[in-house]
């Protein structure tokens, strides 16, 4: 490759898809300060205080923080599993692979419409438990917060397994030999070995599906009650049916800030757990 | 520092010496469906010897140390260590170390970490733990080096962290993969030399894999030249060398003339064959392995150090044969001299000490080529594999 070519006129072109990508995300983004902090003519910070002063919306918050932090540690958990299968079946695991990936060929909204057949009160699992006779009335697992987790944690596995198994693949391959030969049976050396060095994928699993827990819309509309918001469709419903612009750029401006400051958090936690390794 | 429960019940005795670490492998077998990998082994080890494993890549070397370590069991035969048979008993329950090619080093853990891993499972008290290790650190030469990271080190070091997280255990038997093949000439003679060292103060077994024929002449009490899944030959490096029992083994250790022949006649104790340079005589002690048949295949085999180049004219002594020659290359090795000589169409090579009579030859000269029958070793041709190891046909 010839660095020093001269400048020509068709290559600059090829920059400027570039720069209109660049121009509209920021210009979104401007656009969506203008319109948070702005009232009448001049600035205000009026829709902020619209939102910190009314207690339920500030529920609205915590509950979307403690949903998502579920549904983060339960998809992490239960993609353990399956990532380290994965990771064992050396000749089935791009087959394998490709069945947990399948799920995201479907639309999200269609899947969530799946689940609604599954939780409802006359739906599938409710059905089962009252026919086998484990209950009598049929459970609410639907249109509250378990809904919202479940239908969630579902979509997000997916993610969770591709991080973790990418970390498992990073181990070198016989480490796990070198710790049976140093006396440690299977659970030891999944503890001291293979947990540790798979943690860092863990982490980032953690991290990328809080952040798309707490932007969240689709499935909180679908699966969660009606009374009980997430940040996410209270977005939604300020722009599709209160047509008030202003206040649901505020209230994107806060979930940006809440996801801001969660990253920061959650970055310490991860090296203050993985110190040492690199 | 991580914190570790151990729980495993290990046969490992602490503190006592190794006096055990004999492995006894009988007829052992490994196939993966149709291939075997490994057929019919038998091999006895005793205590305390240092015994390499050695072949040419995809011998089956490697597979027997898995074997003996038990990363995978045999299809057929058995295994015992000191006595016991150890088929089904899991890896973490044989008296044993490993070293791998690859080092295996944990990569989240300090180098004392790493040596202080196994003595951990043991639920050894952290006061011994801390002075074993600080021993073992001091043993392999990396004092000072114990809170560094494993990627902050040099393959040399890496290789001394391998080693000191196995000993420190004391295994009574210490399995080595090519552990020395990543590592610079230089760096390799150095750790040569200290393995074996560190080999005779513990009195471990070793049981050690290699496909460089010069390291394991150097370090071992006893050499197994493998190929194509079998044992071709076990003994100490200098029987191996001198007697070779196969065109295999022959060929693998050190260099050798061969002469591509067939048997002529059969007069008595003594073969007539029919070479590229002519018709040699030889008594039936140099065949090893042939079957001297009246016209079968045979190679006929010469070490260079066995092959005198001597100036045209010089008397051959009383059963001595000689071949008029050319002498075409000579290279002044120090001590020695090599010299290539054509004889007919074929090209031997022949050392000499320096200071010898052939040190009159120029390049160029005519020359007379001259050997001991007694030194002459008469091979069956290899075939199928053996060949192919060689990059020969059949």
């Amino acid at each position: 490759m010839n660095t020093g070519e001269p400048f020509s006129p068709s290559k600059a072109l090829m920059i400027l898809p570039v720069l209109i990508l660049l121009g509209l995300f920021f210009g979104s983004v401007i656009y969506l300060f203008s319109n948070a902090f702005t009232a009448g003519d001049g600035f205000s910070m009026k829709y902020f205080q619209q939102i910190i002063d009314r207690p339920d919306y500030i529920v609205v918050f915590i509950r979307t923080i403690i949903a998502s932090v579920i549904v983060a540690l339960l998809a992490v958990i239960l993609s353990y599993p399956i990532a380290l299968l994965l990771w064992r079946a050396d000749k089935w695991r791009n087959m394998l692979l490709i069945i947990v990936l399948v799920p995201w060929l479907v639309s999200l909204v269609v899947r969530t419409y799946g689940w609604i057949v599954l939780l409802g009160t006359k739906g599938f699992i409710n059905s089962m438990l009252i026919w086998i006779g484990v209950i009598e009335d049929p459970l609410s697992l639907m249109f509250n917060d378990l809904g919202v987790i479940i239908g969630l944690t579902h979509v997000l596995i997916p993610f969770a397994v591709i991080s973790i198994l990418s970390s498992l693949l990073q181990i070198e391959n016989n480490l796990e030999e070198a710790s049976r030969v140093l006396g440690a049976g299977p659970v030891q050396t999944f503890r001291y070995i293979v947990l540790p060095l798979s943690l860092p994928g863990a982490f980032t699993a953690l991290i990328v599906i809080y952040l798309a827990c707490i932007g969240a819309i689709v499935t909180p509309i679908l699966l969660g009650g009606l009374s009980q918001k997430f940040v996410g469709s209270q977005i939604y419903q300020e722009v599709m049916y209160a047509f008030n612009m202003n206040k649901a750029a505020a209230w994107s401006i806060c979930l940006l800030a809440l996801s801001f400051l969660s990253l920061v958090i959650l970055k310490k936690i991860e090296r203050r757990v993985l110190r040492g390794q690199e | 520092m991580t914190n570790i429960r151990a729980n495993s019940v290990s046969q490992i005795d602490d503190g006592t010496p190794s006096a055990q670490g004999s492995i006894t492998i009988e007829n052992v077998s490994k196939s993966y469906g149709e291939t075997e990998v490994l057929s019919n082994v038998s091999l006895s080890i005793g205590s305390g010897s240092f015994v390499t494993l050695l072949g040419p890549s995809g011998c089956g070397k490697t597979t027997l140390l898995r074997l003996i370590a038990g990363f995978i069991e045999p299809s057929r035969g058995q295994i015992s260590i000191d006595g016991q048979n150890v088929n089904g008993i899991p890896t973490q329950k044989r008296p044993i170390g490993m070293v791998f090619q690859n080092l295996a080093l944990f990569p989240h853990f300090t180098v004392y970490e790493n040596i202080a891993y196994g003595l951990k499972l043991r639920q050894i008290s952290s006061k011994e733990i801390e002075f074993r290790v600080g021993q073992f650190i001091e043993l392999v030469g990396l004092q000072g080096l114990g809170e560094r990271r494993i990627a902050q080190l040099s393959g040399g070091q890496k290789q001394r962290v391998a080693l000191a997280r196995s000993l420190v255990l004391e295994p009574s038997i210490l399995l080595l993969d090519e552990p020395l093949s990543a590592l610079d000439l230089q760096l390799r003679k150095q750790l040569q030399f200290s393995l074996k060292d560190i080999q005779k103060v513990l009195k471990t077994t070793f049981v050690f894999v290699t496909h460089d024929q010069e390291e394991a002449t150097l370090m071992s009490d006893q050499v197994v030249v493998m190929s194509a899944g079998e044992v071709q030959q076990i003994g100490s490096p200098q029987s191996i060398y001198e007697r070779p029992e196969t065109l295999f083994v022959s060929k693998f250790i050190g260099e050798v003339n061969e002469l591509a022949g067939t048997v002529r006649t059969i007069k008595g104790d003594m073969l007539e064959i029919d070479t590229a340079i002519g018709l040699i005589s030889l008594p039936k002690s140099t065949a090893h392995g042939l079957v001297a048949v009246e016209g079968a295949p045979c190679v006929v085999c010469l070490r260079p150090e066995k092959l005198m180049t001597l100036p045209t004219g010089s008397s051959a002594a009383a059963g001595r044969i000689s071949f008029d020659g050319v002498v075409e290359d000579r290279l002044a090795l120090g001590p020695m001299i090599r010299n290539t000589v054509r004889c007919k169409n074929l090209k031997l090579i022949s050392l000499t000490m320096t200071g010898n009579d052939a040190n009159s030859l120029h390049t160029g000269d005519h020359c007379s080529v001259q050997f001991d029958a007694e030194n002459v070793q008469l091979f069956s041709p290899l075939t199928g594999d053996l060949a192919l190891a060689f990059g020969e046909r059949e």
